[in-house]
């Protein structure tokens, strides 16, 4: 039996509708032409993606990236209106992708065309050190006229594909390492050659790109897939000293890696400069208190660059510890609902590929927001759904649509509660 | 797979769970003090969106307002800058003060409702106004008559106690606070010489002496002296100003001429005792029950009262005995009253509700005591060393004072209250290290501001 859910869907419009108005009346004190014309855009996109979709999927997922996007959009706007308006439209794009990505079932080609994404991805990574622009410290943009796009948020979803290939075929062997001390079980080397090659690309994009977040998020990736399809705790624990052992080496060899370090660990005496960032961004979230300034009240604004990186602190800042955690919330619900679906496909190639999804989108806020909030040194990836930027919109947008395709399968296949029970 | 998934699922919920405990360390266990960081805009930047109350004269004529300027709100202080030390300021820097700070709740609206419905955004709202006692014309006369010295003068209402005038010179204006905190002169004039200046009142002490004295019964009101110019009590001479011979003298004319050949003897003739009770029911010597910094004055202790000589000297306002001009004010309120206390005040209301103190008929002398002393006082206008405090119409009733000190050339007070059969206003006027007699010096002072108070003309 189909089933729509559409008070759930319109709760989630309205709530995202909602935090947009508030975020315009409380800045200008009205709604002008451009700002109705963004909110229509983007409850007519959502009910139009909505609708199309006809329930044939998950019925959570979409009204979920509604609510996020919603209040990423009302937060955009209340920084800069110009890129409010931009991102509403790479956002209406972004349900397109959506749209075409849940119709999605080639996941053969995923598996034949193993190489062609392994290859794609490295000439992508090659291309942007040679020719890309550099922006916030990462060299990570490819331009095109008008447009630039940052190549990794590409790459991210070529390098997850390949991994579903490679790990297919050999999960059989990575699940039965030989013992090769009396403590220690390594699988045999030639499965593991791929496993370095990848954490030596790593290195490269860390080092030549100076993209620490999406290095860090790439082969975080690569050692929960290897570890979800072998059930071997001892590949996170290898990947874990792996980046160890590159983060020492970055850390003694690389300024730009040392001083985020330095900063993690002691912001205050760095407060003038490269400091400033985070301390206002810790500012922000002790101004939001328990349920925040209220939306378009607080100083989001003194944030260096919040539209980025920091836009969970401004959120925090305006929407209090209950926004926050409510937005944390919102990823959990993404991440459980993807990998419940990617497991309902068994052991396939569009298993591994919907784990890959999950962890990439669940892998990458938690890299943001344990950067922001000084969990872990700032890397500088953008938060999904959230974060100001058209590449990482779409991504996102497209990441989640492969998913809802496999739960329109995944529901051909059996009922999804049985599913979900599975996990 | 499903178990290695499972597990991921958790190990994802268990890294979300800990960035939410690392979110709440931040907004609930560090968050006040990160609000309250020195480093941290953001409460700054909220006070300038808020529309403060305005805090006003007796009269309701503004004294502090908040005026929008482009981008937020600016605290105008538009009455006398005299004032400025007692009402307070509110700095970007250097944070608020006075009333600024003791009522921050009520001006800024917090007391009624969470701040954000202040701002202009969300509408008109505003914070609460202050009314204080203050009276906007009676201050601009004390500043007026003041212009060009260090001094203060505190103007009370005699029965209620309310302060009319709070003035200390120099001031310095709160718009640019820089200029007095950075002038060389470590903040001369951030300093409130009306409320927590501490002085040696010399002669304007005698008539708090006499008080003690007849009330105690230490002397009788038909005592006559025989004043030679100097008495040597042990091995000190104590000398009249300029030596004057003055021969014998009743204690009216000992107070009007201002005698201290015989307020040294009253002095040593007195009980210490009598002295610190006097004191304690005119409460002087503590901290003054008022929302805004200010001073207790400062008196010897009963074991040093035991001594003559320390009698002696408290008889004439020396030794160690430093009073502010609040409390020489409360002293000439209480003999003009009748010998009622007074208990000085400053705010009226805050917004609609009043919150100045219920009146309270509370004795603290014998009505003969302060009808004889406040004769004497009259005569210290009409025909003492007072007579520059005379006002046209009104009779004043006074005493001067020249306090001798080590900082310098002596102080000049005048304590008064007018008009004196029914006395509405009390005044202390000190000037420092003015070098000329309280006669001289400070009596027109006075006779300015109460001929401003009371609509009479100034006879100078």
């Amino acid at each position: 039996m189909k089933r729509y859910y559409p008070g759930l869907m319109l709760l989630a419009l309205a709530s995202g509708a909602l935090a947009q108005v508030l975020v315009h009346l409380a800045q200008n004190g009205q709604l002008d032409n451009r700002a109705a014309t963004g909110l229509g855009l983007y409850v007519a996109s959502f009910l139009a993606l909505y609708l199309w979709l006809r329930g044939r999927g998950d019925p959570v997922i979409l009204p979920v990236i509604a609510c996020l996007v919603g209040l990423g959009l009302a937060e955009i706007w209340r920084l800069d209106s110009a890129r409010g308006w931009q991102q509403t439209w790479w956002v209406a794009l972004g349900t397109v992708c959506f749209a075409v990505a849940s119709r999605f079932r080639n996941w053969h080609l995923v598996a034949d065309l193993k190489y062609v994404w392994a290859v794609a991805a490295a000439l992508l990574l090659v291309v942007t050190i040679i020719f890309g622009n550099e922006i916030g410290g990462a060299r990570a943009w490819l331009r095109f006229g008008r447009f630039s796009f940052q190549a990794s948020e590409l790459a991210k979803l070529m390098v997850v594909a390949y991994l579903a290939a490679y790990l297919a075929d050999t999960k059989e062997f990575l699940a039965a390492p030989r013992r090769i001390l009396w403590f220690i079980k390594m699988p045999p080397a030639r499965h593991l050659g791929p496993l370095l090659l990848m954490w030596f690309l790593f290195m490269v994009m860390f080092v030549f790109q100076r993209d620490l977040g999406g290095a860090l998020l790439l082969f975080g990736v690569f050692v929960l897939m290897v570890y979800t399809a072998s059930n071997r705790l001892i590949y996170i624990t290898l990947g874990s000293l792996l980046v160890l052992v590159g983060g020492s080496l970055a850390y003694t060899v690389f300024n730009h890696v040392r001083t985020r370090f330095i900063v993690w660990l002691n912001p205050w005496q760095y407060y003038q400069n490269i400091g400033y960032q985070i301390i206002q961004g810790l500012f922000a979230m002790a101004q939001g208190g328990l349920t925040g300034t209220g939306l378009g009240m607080g100083f989001p604004y003194l944030i260096p660059a919040a539209e980025n990186d920091f836009i969970f602190n401004a959120l925090v800042e305006e929407l209090g510890l209950l926004g926050g955690t409510f937005i944390l919330a919102m990823y959990m619900i993404l991440v459980a609902r993807s990998l419940t679906w990617a497991v309902a496909h068994g052991d396939d190639v569009e298993a591994l590929a919907g784990v890959g999804l999950a962890t990439l989108l669940g892998l990458q806020a938690i890299i943001i927001i344990g950067g922001v909030t000084r969990m872990i040194p700032v890397t500088g990836v953008t938060l999904p759904f959230l974060s100001y930027g058209g590449s990482s919109m779409l991504a996102s947008f497209v990441q989640m649509g492969l998913i809802y395709s496999l739960s329109v399968t995944a529901a051909g296949a059996g009922s999804p509660q049985s599913a979900a029970e599975g996990v | 797979m499903e178990v290695s998934a499972r597990r991921l699922l958790i190990g994802f919920l268990t890294a979300f769970l800990l960035l939410e405990a690392w979110m709440g360390y931040w907004v609930v266990w560090q968050g006040p003090a990160l609000v309250a960081h020195k480093y941290n805009p953001r409460p700054l930047l909220a006070e300038g969106r808020i529309a403060r109350g305005a805090i006003l004269d007796r009269h309701g004529e503004p004294l502090v307002v908040s005026e929008w300027r482009q981008s937020s709100y600016k605290r105008i202080f538009t009455g006398p800058l005299s004032a400025v030390h007692t009402i307070g300021y509110m700095h970007s820097r250097y944070g608020k003060s006075g009333l600024e700070r003791a009522y921050d709740e009520e001006l800024s609206g917090r007391a009624i409702r969470p701040a954000p419905s202040f701002e202009r955004q969300a509408g008109g709202d505003k914070g609460l106004n202050i009314t204080t006692t203050i009276d906007i014309n009676i201050q601009k006369a004390a500043e007026k008559a003041l212009a060009g010295r260090r001094g203060a003068v505190v103007v009370l209402d005699a029965r209620t106690g309310a302060i009319l005038a709070s003035a200390s010179v120099p001031y310095f204006d709160p718009a640019a606070m820089d200029d007095a905190l950075f002038a060389g002169d470590q903040g001369e004039a951030l300093f409130n010489r009306a409320l927590q200046g501490r002085y040696p009142p010399g002669s304007a002490w005698k008539p708090f002496v006499l008080c003690a004295a007849l009330e105690s019964r230490s002397l009788s009101p038909e005592e006559l002296f025989e004043d030679n110019g100097s008495i040597t009590i042990g091995n000190h001479t104590f000398h009249n100003f300029e030596e004057e011979v003055l021969g014998v003298i009743s204690l009216k004319e000992a107070l009007v001429h201002s005698s201290n050949v015989a307020f040294v003897q009253i002095g040593i003739r007195t009980e210490g005792k009598a002295f610190l009770d006097l004191a304690k029911r005119l409460d002087i010597v503590s901290t003054p029950n008022l929302p805004v910094p200010a001073t207790a004055s400062h008196l010897p202790t009963l074991n040093t009262l035991q001594q003559t000589g320390a009698r002696a000297q408290f008889g004439f306002g020396q030794g160690e005995v430093w009073v502010t001009p609040l409390h020489m004010a409360t002293i000439a309120a209480a003999i003009g009253n009748g010998g009622y206390k007074v208990r000085p005040y400053l705010v009226e209301k805050v917004g609609d509700k009043v919150v100045a103190p219920e009146p309270r008929q509370e004795r603290v002398m014998p009505a003969w005591v302060a009808e004889f002393v406040k004769e004497a006082m009259v005569a210290v206008v009409t025909e003492g060393t007072g007579r520059r405090a005379a006002v046209a119409g009104i009779s004043v009733a006074g005493k001067t004072g020249t306090a001798q000190n080590p900082g310098g050339a002596a102080h000049a007070w005048f304590i008064a209250f007018a008009p004196a059969e029914d006395p509405s206003v009390a005044i202390a006027v000190v000037l420092e290290n003015s070098g000329g007699t309280g006669g001289v010096q400070a009596a027109p002072v006075a006779a300015q501001v109460i001929a401003a108070a009371l609509g009479g003309k100034n006879q100078n």
